[in-house]
This record gives structure tokens, sequence and C-alpha cells, in this order.
């Protein structure tokens, strides 16, 4: 026992290797960006170097701010219209080159707009990723959140940094909102109007807009607003239906131009009272498919168009068309980003720069200003950014320097006295900022001097202010860059944890198998006809294909298009299967010595290949997953576009099948028990409660019961009764099904012996090694069937067709390996499942990109919101697949030591105790082995490509998919040891007792 | 010559003397040279070209692959043993080209190939070109014999140099094909990544490698290891 002991030591050890090394890594690879905390208050408007420690102590109104910041308001009203998923390209054109003629003639009245300089476009490259929420929250704090920070708040709700809308809501802005609801998320109580609409229904493109539209009326004539959201998605969804050639952007767009038009006329033209300013602006760009999310240039081009009367409309005459387009100023000269709009409208609109906004102004929008208000908002913007860059590199020197003596000189060469914890490149770019900041506030220190004494020229002005942009301009980039120092001893100690991890596991398996091996060969001596040969096969392609798909995670094509790769090594698999199958031999001598015909064998194993290589190749056609090639047809986008109810008849189909198998599976002919029985009960149970989930949701009318429609709450109530029942049962199964399970079988395996005739028989067999087999199958047998329901209930309707597909995939390999003819030594089979479990993951609609995250599904059954349950349940959805397989790994076997019916040898006993551990190690570790080899080499990816291009937009959501991976494969080994290691006690429990017994009656036997 | 190839009769009473290392050399050497002309230089004579237009390129190939191969394969079956008829040969040779490219074209749809109609041409066009060069030679050679097709598909175990000539290019192109697919996701837009080119132009290559290391291996094995090769 020993060395069973020091198994599962090594096994845990390196299971927990990995999770630390993971979690150190990831602590130093991705510090959490130090932010400041608070709102910007007046004290913004007085530069200094002191923090403020006397908060809330002085609490002086808002008009302080105005007056002691010295930039004059520009604007009463603000009317920000969000055109979700707008390319600037559409407007602003690109490069020079404007937008194609029909796009023009779509918005007159905007480029009438731009041509006469009352509007001012920008491409406001958006920063990945590029999705609505962490958009929107960019866009009103202007913080560039830290990639882990988007991980963590993928579904949270209200914004708490400091922001715009907070800022004003403190001025005392009153707040309307139209439009897409993630603003009321967002800023929950802050609108006192509002009209959200989601933005569930992809295919609606009109009504959407419609809901926000028919507000206007009545909110252009109110005059109780000061800002106005209105939130477009319309253009969004035309996009995710057709792209960006679809026929309905043109329509849309001139849509939005009549919005743009009416606002306009009727706010800024007309009224003279109240300065309104329109901020026309897109959350993100999309692809030529209309998806976004990554950072392609497409997807990160963002518009941002000011429109105002009051800008200086530009020597009031209109530009000719061609020379507009390619004009500095309109457009592409500023390369301006998203978060530049916050310190922008800050500044116009008389507020504080929220605390962690990383933008810079766009200088165009304040030239209307005095030279010495301009140089002031500039200088004011400065400052707001000096904080940031002193909380980001706390051990600066010349940082000190320039907060002990603002204007003085700041001696560049004392940078000896940098402690060691700064490494010369980051001082180095700390030392430009320091030197770009002194030179402009010595600048502009100049021009306060000479306009005091009215000497100033308009050069000194000019050389003032270009210091301060480039000192801008600097600053934020390097900000948003956000090159916060990497721990390097924690990326280095979790590299050779995680590291060490895999090899350890590896070393255990591989002497597990060396020791069986030995075994064996001492039992019987290599037979001519032995597939050793063979078996070398299937350890090449299991390491070449481990090895060239941990190679190929370092291209970030692979790593967008994970699917192929992983597609592609369950068909070589498959193709080995095929191959071993028709290894065997026609004719050959069954157990009995007797002559038989084989070819039923090859045809079963050769029919089981088929069907698993059939489930893979549609489960790859279901949904195209990936980024290159996701916009081209799939069967998930045809079935939509069919009917919507057909996704809703598969997802019935799905059900019926999962439930109808489940039952098959659990009652097996031979073990008709009660308990089994009450399983199957509440299987179907929980499948009706699906089923009616379903109905409820379909918004098929009449409902299946008539009535018209279900009452709000009962869809949560059925699922959370589904959730209770399957967990039940699940429980009932792992606890229960070990004392059931029959431990003696007649000689012809069909039928089990009942304990009246287990006391008759004598001991033959392994008892307890076939008895852990079998109840591990039917444990595993009832957790499948409860996942697979569960998956029927959370993932969408179109996803019902691959969990279906999944079962009978996963119930083919179980058949094919445990095919009385194949002898595949279990860590290949183990291998096997993983890589099946890795493509079904993309089947499912999941891709490396954190757009395809199923967020709607992680709220069913619940009332409120939870981020812990609803994480939950997205993971439960996400991981549907790996899981599955991890669990069906519970249904394989090794091929036995030594044939059962012969008599217990105590060479047989040392081979079947290795058996016995194989059976209950292998499927334990090798997963995490094999996620283990990923991790590592994925880590060593990403580690070596941190200034790659994509290393945001590719490699580090992947990265989050593998950190994500490595919990559920942990999670389900967890899982696996401790129902495996539970149902061990309890067999071993039983058959002593059952030989307690036995001894019992044969002593009364003899007695008698 | 003829006493030096010993003639040997195996185990399951199929008769088989070593084909002569000139012969493989000549024959083989004519098929793959009718490959690269086939694939390559006539298409180009025509103004055509692979990536261009696969269907044209892979129809030539097969206009000057598919006579070689028969060729080569019944002659070297001639020098090295003739238990069947010469047109029984040839027949079971050209009824296998249907079912072989049936069974291909369905393995390449399971490895992720299009499905879409458009592609169906190009499909059965690559399976027709890779069963010529992957189960016609076999036919040829093997006939319906079960036990040999299964030591050479299924073990991978050829004896002697006819059955090393037939097993080592067919899976030397099965490789190169199944090789040939590592590109196609990569985010190039190169046109050649399309199916089935850089198939194509994969079991094209392994076949060649595969035919050099046939040859060779008749060449460097002693004589009398050659038929005891198993």
């Amino acid at each position: 026992m020993g060395k069973c002991g020091r198994t599962v030591l090594l096994s845990v050890l390196g299971v927990a290797l990995q999770l630390i090394g993971l979690v150190l890594f990831v602590l130093g690879f991705f510090p959490v960006k130090p932010a400041l905390m608070g709102k910007s208050d007046f004290e913004s408007a007085m530069p200094s170097c002191q923090t403020s420690t006397y908060h809330g102590e002085k609490k002086l109104s808002q008009l302080s701010y105005q007056e002691a910041s010295g930039v004059p308001r520009q604007f009463d009203r603000l009317v920000i219209m969000i055109v979700d998923g707008m390319p600037a390209e559409l407007v602003l054109g690109r490069g020079g080159r404007p937008p194609p003629a029909e796009l023009v003639a779509a918005m007159p009245f905007t480029h009438s707009l731009l041509a006469s300089r009352k509007g001012f476009g920008y491409h406001a490259k958006a920063a990945p990723p590029t999705v609505t929420m962490p958009r929107l929250k960019a866009m009103t704090s202007g913080a560039i959140a830290g990639f882990l920070d988007v991980a963590f708040n993928f579904n949270t709700q209200a914004l708490l940094d400091d922001n715009l809308v907070d800022q004003l809501a403190i001025a005392g802005w009153k707040m309307v909102m139209l439009g897409d609801e993630t603003w009321l998320k967002l800023f929950p109580d802050k609108f006192m109007r509002h009209d959200g609409v989601n933005s569930f229904y992809v295919k609606d493109t009109v009504e959407v807009d419609y809901n926000v539209t028919r507000h206007l009326q009545e909110e252009l004539a109110a005059s109780d607003w000061d800002l106005l959201v209105l939130h477009y998605l319309g253009l969004d969804h035309v996009g995710h239906l057709g792209g960006r050639s679809s026929s309905l952007v043109a329509p849309k767009l001139k849509e939005m131009d009549d919005v743009i038009q009416r606002i306009y006329e009727k706010l800024i033209r007309s009224s003279v009272d109240r300065r309104t300013l329109l901020m026309v602006a897109s959350d993100h760009g999309m692809t030529d498919g209309g998806n976004h999310g990554g950072a392609s240039y497409q997807e990160a081009d963002a518009l941002a168009l000011f429109i105002s009367g009051s800008y200086p409309g530009d020597k009031g005459e209109l530009e000719s068309a061609s020379k507009r387009w390619t004009d500095a100023a309109t457009s592409s000269a500023w390369p301006s980003f998203q978060v530049d709009v916050v310190p922008t409208l800050a500044q116009q609109l008389g507020v504080p720069i929220p605390k962690n906004s990383v933008g810079a102004l766009l200088p165009q929008l304040f030239t209307s200003l005095a030279p010495k208000e301009q140089l002031r908002a500039l200088e004011l913007n400065a400052w707001q950014l000096f904080q940031l860059v002193r909380v980001r590199s706390p051990g600066s020197v010349c940082v000190k320097q320039l907060c002990s003596n603002p204007s003085g000189g700041v001696n560049s060469g004392s940078n000896s006295e940098a402690s060691g914890r700064w490494s010369a490149e980051k001082e180095k770019e700390v030392e430009n900022f320091c030197e770009l900041f002194k030179q402009a506030t010595d600048l502009h220190f100049a021009w306060i001097l000479m306009d005091k004494n009215n000497l100033t020229r308009f050069t000194e002005f000019e050389a003032a202010r270009d210091a301060y942009l480039e000192l801008l301009k600097h600053t934020s980039e390097w900000l948003a860059r956000g090159t916060t120092e990497k721990n390097t001893l924690l990326l280095v100690c979790g590299g050779v944890l995680m590291l060490l991890s895999p090899l350890l596991l590896i070393w255990t398996t591989l002497s597990l198998y060396k020791a069986k091996s030995r075994r064996k060969q001492l039992k019987i001596k290599g037979s001519k006809f032995n597939i050793l040969g063979d078996i070398s096969f299937e350890k090449l392609i299991a390491v070449g294909g481990v090895c060239i798909h941990a190679g190929s995670l370092a291209s970030s094509s692979f790593v967008e298009e994970e699917q192929y790769t992983y597609h592609f090594l369950v068909a070589t698999l498959s193709i080995v299967f095929i191959r071993h199958a028709l290894q065997q031999p026609r004719i050959q001598k069954d157990t009995f010595g007797k002559f038989s015909r084989g070819g039923g064998g090859i045809a079963v194993r050769v029919l089981a290949v088929a069907v698993i290589l059939l489930c893979g190749r549609l489960l790859r056609a279901w949904h195209r997953s990936g980024v290159n090639w996701a916009h081209l047809p799939d069967i998930a986008k045809w079935l939509e576009t069919v009917d919507v109810q057909v996704p809703i008849t598969i997802r019935y189909a799905a059900l019926l099948f999962a439930t109808t198998s489940s039952c098959l599976l659990i009652l097996s002919p031979s073990r008709r028990h009660f308990l089994r029985k009450l399983i199957a009960c509440c299987l179907c149970l929980s499948a009706t409660l699906i089923f009616v989930y379903v109905d409820s949701q379909s918004e098929q009318v009449p409902t299946l019961f008539g009535s018209a429609s279900y009452p709000d709450q009962v869809p949560t109530l059925l699922a959370r009764s589904v959730f209770g029942i399957l967990g039940i049962t699940a429980v009932l199964a792992v606890t229960l099904l070990p004392w059931i399970e029959p431990l003696w079988w007649n000689g012809d395996k069909k039928a089990a012996c009942f304990p009246s005739q287990e006391i008759k028989r004598t001991w033959e067999g392994f008892p307890l090694e076939t008895g852990v087999s079998s109840t591990l199958q039917s444990v595993g047998r009832v957790l499948i069937s409860c996942w697979c329901l569960l998956q029927v209930l959370l993932q969408q309707s179109i996803n019902a067709g691959p969990v279906g597909l999944l079962l009978v995939q996963l119930l083919a390999t179980v058949v094919f390996f445990r095919h009385e003819s194949n002898n595949y030594e279990l860590w290949f089979q183990v291998l096997a499942l993983q890589w099946m479990g890795g493509s079904g993951h993309f089947g499912l609609g999941n891709s490396n990109t954190l757009a395809t995250v199923d967020v709607a599904g992680a709220y069913i059954g619940l009332s409120s919101h939870s981020t812990a349950l609803s994480g939950l349940l997205a993971f439960i959805i996400t991981y549907a697949s790996p899981f599955l397989f991890l669990i069906g790994m519970m249904l394989l076997s090794s091929p036995p030591p030594t044939d059962t019916n012969s008599n217990r040898t105590t060479r047989d006993l040392i081979l079947s105790e290795a058996w016995l551990l194989e059976i209950l190690v292998v499927p334990c570790i090798l997963p995490v082995a094999l996620n283990g080899v990923i991790l590592v080499a994925f880590t060593a990816v990403l580690t070596l490509m941190q200034d790659h291009l994509f290393v945001w937009s590719v490699f580090s959501p992947k990265y989050l998919y593998v950190c994500a991976a490595t919990v559920c494969t942990s999670v389900g080994a967890l899982l696996y040891a401790i129902i495996s290691a539970y149902c061990t006690s309890i067999i071993t429990l039983r058959l002593r007792q059952l030989e307690r017994k036995q001894l019992e009656f044969q002593s009364g036997e003899k007695k008698s | 010559m003829a006493d030096q190839q010993k003639a040997e009769v195996q185990d399951d009473g199929f008769l088989s003397r070593d084909p002569g290392a000139i012969a493989l050399l000549s024959l083989q050497g004519l098929c793959g040279v009718a490959l690269v002309v086939g694939v390559k230089t006539v298409p180009a004579y025509y103004g055509l070209n692979l990536i261009a237009h696969p269907v044209a390129a892979i129809r030539c190939a097969l206009a000057l692959t598919l006579p070689t191969v028969v060729v080569a394969y019944t002659l070297l079956y001639i020098f090295s043993s003739r238990p069947r008829p010469v047109w029984r040969c040839i027949g079971s040779g050209l009824l296998s080209l249907p079912l072989g490219t049936v069974v291909i074209a369905l393995l390449a749809l399971a490895f992720g190939a299009p499905t879409s109609l458009q592609y169906a041409s190009r499909t059965l066009h690559w399976a027709f070109l890779m069963s010529v060069l992957v189960v016609l030679p076999a036919a040829i050679v093997l006939g319906s014999s079960w036990p040999d097709w299964q030591r050479i598909f299924a073990f991978t175990r050829p004896r002697g140099g006819l059955e090393r000539a037939i097993c080592i290019p067919a899976h030397g192109a099965l490789i190169g094909a199944w090789v040939g697919a590592f590109p196609m996701p990569l985010d190039w837009e190169r046109p050649w990544q399309e199916w089935p080119i850089s198939c194509t132009y994969g079991a094209a290559g392994g076949y060649l490698v595969g035919l050099t290391i046939s040859i060779l291996l008749q060449f460097l094995l002693p004589k009398d290891v050659r038929s005891k090769v198993d």
C-alpha cells in the first residue's frame, strides 16, 4: 500500500502545484492597476501634489470648481447619442478617402454639418474588448480597465469608479436616458426618466430604434433635463444580421441622420438660452461580418462627433468636398482615443475630470476659448494625468522631485538614487514624462508672465499649447498601455510550479504503467500476435497530437481558430481507432477455443467510430466559432433563419433523447432496483419541468396549457426546481448506488445474483476491482444524465442539438472502448475523451474570444442579481462539453488484468491492485496533466508575446479560457477522486461483511 | 537476374519474388514524374495552375498519373509474381477507384472539408487523385485479398519490395495530405490555403518522399533481408 499512498500523494501534489502556480502567475502577470479612489472635486482645480487629506471637511459647492478652474463652461446641456456599433469609417471615411457614395448620401445633414465645421468628427479608437458595457464604462470614466478587471467585472452592474455621469449628477444635472438598458445597469437611479430597450432580439432592427425615437418629440420639447442619453442599438443589430455591406445599413444611417437633424434644429439652432452640445458617438465598430469584440482596426474604429452651434464655423465657408476628406483638422490627423471624450466633455461642461481618466483633451474643440483658458484647460488635464502617473510609479525619483518643486528644475541626472525596484526602461518612461511636464509648465509659466505684462505673442502661446499637447498625448498613451511593473518573482515561481505539475503527474502515470507492464510481462510471455507494436503508434499519435496542439498556440490564428485543431485531433484519433479495429483478424479463436468470425466486431467498432466522426463533423458545422470565418453560414444560423420554431423543436427532441437514453442507461436490464427506478423517475420529472420551461420561453401562443402566457415567476420557479431535483438525484446516486451495486455475477455476466446466492458462491475473480469499476459506471451514468438535462435547460435553444450530439458521441466512444476485443490502455481512452471534450466545447458555439460567453443563460433561475451564482451558471454553460467528458471518464474501464474466471494467485492479486489503482488514479490525474501541458505552453507563449500586437485581443482572452479550463479540469478531477474513493471504501466494507457472512455460513454448514 | 530473385512461398500461399531495384526505380520514378508533370507542367502549358484552377489541374494530373500508375504497377506485378491474369489486375484496380474515391472523400469530409456544393467537385477530384495514389496500386497488386490489405493498411507491415512499393508511397501521400491541412486555418489569406490545394501539394510531396524511400530501401537493404523484412 506504500506505492498506493505515494501515487495519491504525488497526484494531489501535482494538482495543487498547478493551481498554486497559476494563481501566482496570474497575480504577477496581470497586476491589478492601481486606481485612485474617490471622486474628483474642486481640489482638482488647484493643482498640487498633496493628496486630499481633508476629504469631507470642506465641502465646497460646484461653483467653486468653476471659479477655481478658470475654464468657463461652454455648454449647459448635453445630448449624448450613441449609435451602437457604428464604425467611424462609415461617416468619416478612412485614410483620406470618403466613405462610399451611398453612405454619404444617406447622411446628408451630418455631412453638411461636418463641411461647415459645425461638427468635429474623430476616429475614436476603442480599446478591446470592443463590447458595449466595457466601452460605455470607458466612455464615461475615461479609464481603460486592466485585463483582469474586464474578466472579473464581466457582468458587474453599477459603475463605481469616478465618472462623468456621477460628476454631472454632483453638479446637479438632471438626466434622461432612452435606449440600451446597459446605461441603467451602469448608473442606477441616476436618470429621472428612462426607457430601456434590451439587445436580446438581434433580429429586430426597427423596433429597438423606434422605441427610442418615439420619445424624442416630448423630450426635445421638455426643458427639465440637462443630459439626454440616446442609445440606438439598431445599427449593431443590422451588423450582426448582415455585416457592413448589408442593404439595411444605408437606411439605418439615414434614420440616424434624421435624428441628428431633429436634435440640431430643435436644440442647437433655435435655442439660444441654453447652449447645447450634441455628441454622436459609437461604442465600437464592427468587422465586415458585423461582429465585434476584438481589437482589429474595424472593430476599434469608433466614432466621436461633436456638434454644436458655438464652434467657430471655420471662416464660415463651406469647404469643397474633396478638400474635406484630406484636410488634417477634421479627422485623421489627430488620432484620438475613445477615452479622450471624457476630459473633453468634462472641461466643456465645467466639471472635474474623473480621477482615473487617461484621456487627453481634443484641442480643436477649445479653440473658441481665450488663450489663457485654453492653456488652463490643458494644464488641468496634465495635472490630472500627473496624479495617475504618481500612483503608477510610486518609486520614481523624478516624480517626487517634480512634486517638491513643480516649476523648478528637475535634475535629470539624479536617477542614481532610483531604488532597485525600478527597471531602467520604466524610469526612462517616467523621466520622459517629467521632462515633458516640466517643459510644458515652464512654457506655460513664461506665457503667464508675459501675459501679465501684455507682451504675449501668438507663437509663445502656440509653443506652450503644443508642449502641453505633446505631454498629454504621450502620457495618455503611456497610461492607456498600462505597462505596470510585472512581478518577476511571482512570474518565475508560478511558471516553475506550473511546469512541475504536469511533469510530476505524467511521471506518476508512467510509473504506474511501468509497474503494470512489468507485472504483465511476468504473467504472459509476449505472445506472437501482440499489439504492442501498435500501442507505440498510439503513443506517437498521443504525444505528437499534444505537442502539435501545444505548439500551435504560439500562432494567433491557431488560437483564434482552435476549433479546427481540436477537430483535426479527434478525427486523427478516429483514424487510429479505425486502423485498430481493422487489425482484428477476420477469423479468430474466441475464449472457448472455437473459431468464430470476428467480422461482427469490426463492423460494430467501425460503426461506432463512424458515429463519433459524424457527430464530430456535425458539431463542427453547427457553430462556425473562431474569428476569421465566423460570419460564414453554419447549421445554427441556417436553422434560425428557417423558422423560429425549428430550434425549439430540436430542443424538445434533444430533451426527449437525453431523457430516454438516460433512463435506458440507468435501468439497463440486469440492474433493476428500486433506487434506480426512483432515479429514473426523478430524471423524467425534471425532464417534464424542462419541457414546460422551454414552452414558457418559446413565445408560442397559445402555450401547451392553453393560456396566453405564463405568469412571470413560473420560468424561474421551474428552473429552480429542475436545479433542485437534478442536484438531489446526483447526490442520491453518488451516496446510495455503491450500496446496491451487485457484487457477484453469474457466469454469463448477465444476471446479478441475489444476496442469498452470494453467500453460497465461492470466491472467484476480483470482486473488489470489478465492483468498483461497475459502481463507478453506474454513478457516472446518472451524473451524465443529470448534466445533459441541466445543459438542455441552460443552453440556448440552438445549442440543444449539440448537447444531444455530444451525448451520442460520448456513448459511441464508450461503446467503442468497452467492446471486448479492444484493449486500449486507459490513458489513451482518457486522452481521447479529453480531446473530444475540447472539440465539443467549440461545437457549443464557444470560441477563444470573450464575446461568445452566454451571459443571457447565466440568469436562468435567478430572480435577483448575484455575481457568484450567475458566474457559476455561465461557467457551467461554457464548460458543458469538457465537463461532460470528464464525467464520462467514469464509464471507461481498463482492459481487465486477467481472466476473471481463473482462480486468484498472489501475482493476480498484485496485478489487480495495480489495475484498480489505474482505474482510480489515471482518469483523475491525466486530464489535469494534459491541461497542465497546455497551460504551461500557453503561459510560455503569453510571456514571450507580451509585446505582441494581439496580446490583449487574442492571447489574453485565451489565457482566461485556459485558466477557466484549469479550474474545470481540477473540479472534475476532484469529483472523480471523491466519488471513486467513496465507492472503493463502500465496496470494501460490503465485501468484508459478505466474507464474514460466508464464513459464518460455512462454519454453520460444517457444524451441521 | 531471375535466379537471384528468390521465390518464396509465404504462409498464405502468396507467391512473391522481389522486384529488381532497377525496375522499381524506373517504374516508380515514372509514377513520380507523371505526378509532378501532371500537377505542375501540363497545366502550366495550358496556362492553368493548381491554385487558380484546382479542378482542371487535378484533371491534368489524373490524366497522366492514372495510366502511368496502372502500367507501372501492373508491370511490377508481372515482374515479381503472376498468380492472377493481367486483365484481372487492371480490372480490380479500376473497380477499386470509385470505392476508394468515396471512402477518401468521406474521410476528407470527416476531417473538416467544406460540405457546401460548390466544393463537391473539388473534393471528389482530390479524392480521386488520392485514390489513384493510395488505393489503385494496392488494388492492382493485391486484388481483393483481405489479409494483404490488412497487413499493409492496418498493420503497415509490408513484406518484400513490391509491398513496400505500395505501402510507403501510399502512407506518404496520406500523411502528406494530413500535414498539408495544417496551414489552412492560418490567417495569411493566401489562395493556396483553400481546400484542397494545400492538401494536394502535401499529398504529392508525401507521395514523392514515399517513392524515394521505397526505392532507396530496395537499393540499400541487403537482398536476403529484403524478402524477410516484415
